[in-house]
């Protein structure tokens, strides 16, 4: 069934940075975007994976479908780079059965009614809740933009 | 890079979705690729209607190349989220194939330093110095080499991808073979030889959990001097040749002194002064003598741990070990003289069975 090797939210789900840093830092061959409405149209699913290289598979599923997905791969060698826009994808993702030890904040950039959380990450209200129940099931959710940068770890009094 | 071949899996998606047309221009907005293969040849303004067109510029290395051109048939409220995502996704590739490009070129300065370096007779200096201001290593530092040998063949693709998992701008390496990885990991100068070990543990940890597993992995000596790197190289050898290893954990070098020095012993010129005691042990299990010298110079003669590794009881360990301090008449577990005399002795003797 292979492993999760890094699931990151980002709000521009795969881009550069994602694709020359992170993939090959986690040594990931197959990127899963959680998005539930992405998933659900055909069209913006190929052009968002076609940013991916044939050498490697990236799909775009729904967060009740991960599961599903990675618990039928039979490669033991399969790394997973899970990528969604905010918390609330991967609390789901793991309301229905994945265990994520560890969630790496990259990109969540100020817009709408979202306010500063650590310098250029923001989050409103709504996202920061989802924040709370990822840290209350113990996992280890930090900011980290670029794997040269240091993780800093998210806590409930930065959350407010 | 082959604009044209990634842009290729752009027109195949367009053309499932028979409202939009995607094009790739030249720098004078001529079509040279489309999903309507119709168009090309045309000339597209860049003042047409924006609610039905779009046109980005394509840079690669800040040097326009062309633009994407995303067209739609019947106008439709999301032209603008779905045009720039295929223009972010189509930057994404160039990003990436730019980025294995340039890692690529990288690994192959890497892969001649280390040839200059390692496998050459002897170095050139000047072009060695060349390579490494190339890449911009610094050759002040001290380095240790690291050699990662798999029995299966290394996956290229993952080798060029641990470019970006070795974030360390001084560490380079090379797949001298498609078995065997050869790494020069720098070290701080002001650390001490047990905070060095520990950041060797704790990379090749790193390298295991990445995914270089099913391999095997000798930490040679620390080199100030890069005409010395070649010492570290030979010295990982050493350990892949005479040390019994376990696969994904690592083994130095430094560790084996003793037994790399017992093997520079010439055994033809000492062969015969040992031939007193040769005949002691014509009626003994040799072999079991061997093993158990072996165990305590490897448990830092530690007879615990010694008794352990040789699955015999601790008291079977000393009643052997009295055996052999009254055969041969020397005190194996209470002088250093004797420790090594038996340590010699059993080396020998392990060349000869």
């Amino acid at each position: 069934m292979g492993k999760i090797v890094l699931a990151r939210i980002d709000d521009r789900l795969i881009h550069g940075q994602v694709m020359t840093a992170w993939t090959q830092y986690t040594n990931a061959n197959e990127i899963i975007v959680v998005d539930a409405k992405v998933a659900s149209d055909k069209f913006l699913t190929d052009i968002i994976t076609s940013a991916v290289p044939d050498k490697m598979k990236a799909l775009v599923l729904k967060p009740e479908d991960v599961v599903t997905h990675i618990s039928q791969e039979t490669n033991e060698k399969n790394n997973y780079l899970l990528l969604a826009k905010g918390p609330k994808a991967f609390v789901e993702v793991i309301q229905h059965g994945i265990q994520l030890e560890s969630i790496d904040i990259g990109g969540m950039g100020q817009k709408g009614d979202r306010k500063q959380l650590y310098r250029n990450i923001a989050a409103n209200q709504e996202e920061r809740t989802y924040f709370k129940k990822l840290l209350e099931k113990g996992v280890n959710v930090y900011i980290q933009v670029v794997p040269a940068n240091k993780k800093i770890g998210l806590t409930n009094e930065m959350l407010g | 890079m082959q604009l044209k071949e990634i842009f290729k899996k752009f027109v195949h998606i367009a053309r499932e979705n028979p409202n939009y047309l995607v094009a790739l221009l030249d720098t004078n907005h001529c079509v040279t690729e489309a999903s309507d293969e119709n168009v090309c040849g045309e000339i597209i303004s860049q003042d047409m209607d924006p609610a039905r067109n779009r046109q980005f510029e394509i840079k690669i290395n800040n040097q326009l190349e062309g633009y994407l051109w995303i067209h739609i048939h019947e106008q439709d409220n999301v032209i603008g989220m779905v045009s720039k995502l295929f223009y972010d996704s189509l930057r994404t590739r160039i990003a990436h194939e730019l980025e294995q490009e340039n890692s690529l070129e990288k690994l192959s300065l890497e892969d001649q330093l280390v040839n200059e370096l390692v496998i050459k007779k002897s170095a050139d200096s000047v072009y060695v110095r060349d390579l490494m201001n190339k890449l911009k290593l610094d050759d002040t530092i001290p380095r240790t080499a690291i050699y990662v040998l798999k029995n299966d063949v290394f996956d290229r693709q993952e080798v060029t991808n641990l470019k970006y998992r070795i974030s360390d701008q001084n560490t380079f390496y090379s797949l001298i073979n498609e078995h065997t990885l050869k790494i020069f990991k720098p070290q701080s100068k002001s650390k001490t030889n047990i905070d060095m070990r520990r950041d060797l543990m704790i990379f090749v940890s790193e390298l295991v959990e990445w995914g270089l597993t099913n391999c095997y992995y000798a930490i040679g000596t620390p080199q100030y001097q890069v005409r010395l790197y070649v010492n570290s190289y030979s010295s990982c050898q050493w350990v892949m040749k005479n040390v019994v290893m376990v696969k994904d954990k690592p083994y130095f070098f430094t560790d084996h002194i003793f037994g790399y020095f017992c093997s520079r012993l010439d055994a033809g010129k000492l062969d015969n002064l040992f031939d007193y005691y040769y005949q002691k042990v014509i009626n003994m299990d040799a072999e079991e003598m061997v093993e158990i010298a072996e165990a305590l110079f490897n448990s830092n003669f530690n007879i615990n741990v010694a008794a352990n590794v040789l699955y015999l009881h601790r008291n079977t360990l000393l009643y052997k070990l009295r055996g052999y301090e009254s055969l041969f008449k020397i005190n194996i577990r209470g002088s250093m003289q004797g420790k090594i005399m038996f340590f010699l002795f059993s080396d020998l003797l392990k060349r000869t069975l």
